[in-house]
């Protein structure tokens, strides 16, 4: 398992370091968060777990992969179990990273425990799409997966100008502060998102192992 | 003999092929070949074995354990070389070799880096940069290097040119006969296993068909040439793949060492002349049975 860890982790790097770096760099330059900030960051960690993924499985993809680890001593569990590894110490570092940076700039226009929430929310969607990615490519492969998540990128950027019609224009939904988050126990609903959220990746994960095993039948 | 591995009635199905009640087992030191044309079930069951794939029923024992509890202990004792090689081909010859090595409990740094001398192979080379007939040495050079109790090759020299072919074979038969280890060889090559196997079986249609001792197989299967009327009747009614042609006739037997002494005064008159058959020719003689 560290094997694949260690062979897969630069290729998780190489999105995740610079393009976060980078983010953080600006960030920290501007000295303020605003809510386009918060949302863009969230974003990023979701991306940048997307864009690990992509590359190590293009790789796996162009050089047969894993019909290579299949005839070493590693079982499907480990195999797969390593890739989750990653996706989560992807999103965990970028949401460390963000938690970080929330917690030494200042806020403007959003309260803080909402916009720590929303990262929390952004790395859970990190690891549930992750995870929700390696189950789509052990059933279909990745080229179709590809072709699917570009849609769906399409789909939900789509929604999110129909939302913002509908709802926050038309109606004048101020979803950035809600009040009751700003004065009670964010923390509570934090912990239940990251919960709920490793409870469904894990449950991904053996998903993952059995839809794997059965599709190299 | 002591068996390193067992297999026990194995079935598959697949929309247009069914592996039938595969049973086999590889005694320990011995080499065994696997025969069989194209599409016999031969890849299958040794995928089966490899647990790439999984049986539909039956039973595969390896050292005495089974998978999928003892996947790793069980792969951790096998080499293997497969018909097509996978490698991360970006990755260069050195890499690969460390990356095989975290698996391997027993890997031996400097055996690997002996036979890639000897295969004439740099560490520093991509895979990509590797030939076929390369990649399948270096295929070798990870599956002998971990020191495997047993090994098991898939079609691992077709696409081979003869040098490399036979420079192959003489290094799995000296790791063999000096070191002990078993080998499962499967090739519709059947120079190769001529020049290596002691036991052989063959496949067809996803069933086994026979499995015997090389040398007791060849030494029963012979071609028998004879002038019309020099054999008796029962002789005559054992034979098959009976051709007839304007010299006299002949046929293959299973049996000669039954024959031989009947046989002896028709030879000293030249009457009968007996040929010694390939397992080319066994394999033809089953597949035009069926």
């Amino acid at each position: 398992m560290l094997g694949i860890i260690r062979k897969d982790a630069p290729l998780f790097a190489l999105y995740s370091v610079p393009l976060f770096g980078l983010l953080l760099t600006y960030q920290v330059g501007e000295g303020v968060l605003d809510p386009f900030k918060v949302l863009g960051t969230g974003f990023f960690i979701i991306l940048v777990t997307w864009g690990g993924i992509s590359t190590s499985e293009q790789r796996e993809v162009r050089s047969d992969g894993y019909a290579f680890l299949r005839t070493l001593p590693v079982t499907d569990r480990q195999i797969v179990a390593a890739k989750f590894a990653l996706v989560f110490a992807t999103a965990f570092a970028c949401l460390a990273a963000a938690q970080v940076l929330l917690y030494v700039l200042d806020v403007r226009g959003m309260h803080k425990p909402l916009a720590s929430l929303y990262l929390f929310c952004c790395a859970v969607a990190a690891l549930l799409l992750g995870g929700l990615g390696y189950v789509a490519i052990y059933a279909w492969g990745f080229p179709r997966v590809l072709k699917l998540a570009w849609l769906s990128c399409a789909a939900v950027g789509g929604s999110w100008i129909l939302f913002d019609v509908l709802f926050i224009r038309n109606r004048r939904l101020d979803f950035r502060n809600i009040a009751w988050l700003s004065q009670g126990r964010s923390w509570v609903l934090s912990l239940t998102v990251v919960s709920a959220g490793l409870a469904a990746f894990y449950g991904l994960m053996r998903l993952a192992v059995r839809i794997k095993a059965r599709r190299e039948d | 003999m002591e068996a390193v591995l067992e297999v026990r009635d194995l079935s598959k199905q697949y929309p247009e092929f069914t592996l039938d009640a595969v049973s086999l087992s590889v005694p320990k030191g011995c080499i065994k070949g696997l025969i069989g044309p194209n599409g016999a079930g031969k890849t299958t069951s040794i995928k089966i074995i490899m647990n790439m794939i999984r049986a539909d029923a039956g039973e595969v024992e390896v050292f005495g354990l089974r998978y999928p509890g003892a996947e790793k202990q069980i792969k951790s004792r096998i080499g293997y070389v497969g018909e097509e090689q996978h490698f991360y081909l970006n990755k260069t010859v050195g890499w690969t070799g460390r990356f095989v090595a975290q698996y391997y409990d027993r890997w031996d740094e400097n055996r690997f880096d002996k036979l890639l001398m000897d295969f004439r192979i740099s560490r520093s080379k991509k895979v990509r940069e590797l030939s076929k007939g390369m990649k399948v040495k270096l295929a070798f050079a990870l599956a002998l290097a971990h020191d495997p109790d047993l090994l098991i090759l898939d079609e691992p020299t077709s696409g081979l040119d003869p040098v490399i072919r036979r420079e192959l074979l003489d290094l799995l038969k000296a790791v063999c006969q000096q070191e002990g280890k078993s080998l499962l060889i499967s090739s519709h090559i059947t120079d190769d296993l001529m020049r290596i196997a002691d036991y052989v079986t063959f496949m067809h249609e996803g069933r086994i068909i026979l499995e015997s001792e090389k040398d007791e197989l060849l030494a029963n299967w012979k071609r028998i040439h004879f002038r019309t009327g020099a054999l008796p009747q029962d002789i005559l009614a054992g034979l098959s793949h009976a051709e007839h042609h304007m010299f006299g006739s002949s046929g293959i037997t299973r049996n000669y060492q039954d024959l031989k002494d009947r046989l002896a005064d028709a030879i000293a008159r030249e009457d009968v002349k007996v040929e010694n058959v390939n397992l080319d020719d066994i394999l033809i003689a089953f597949v035009k049975e069926r």
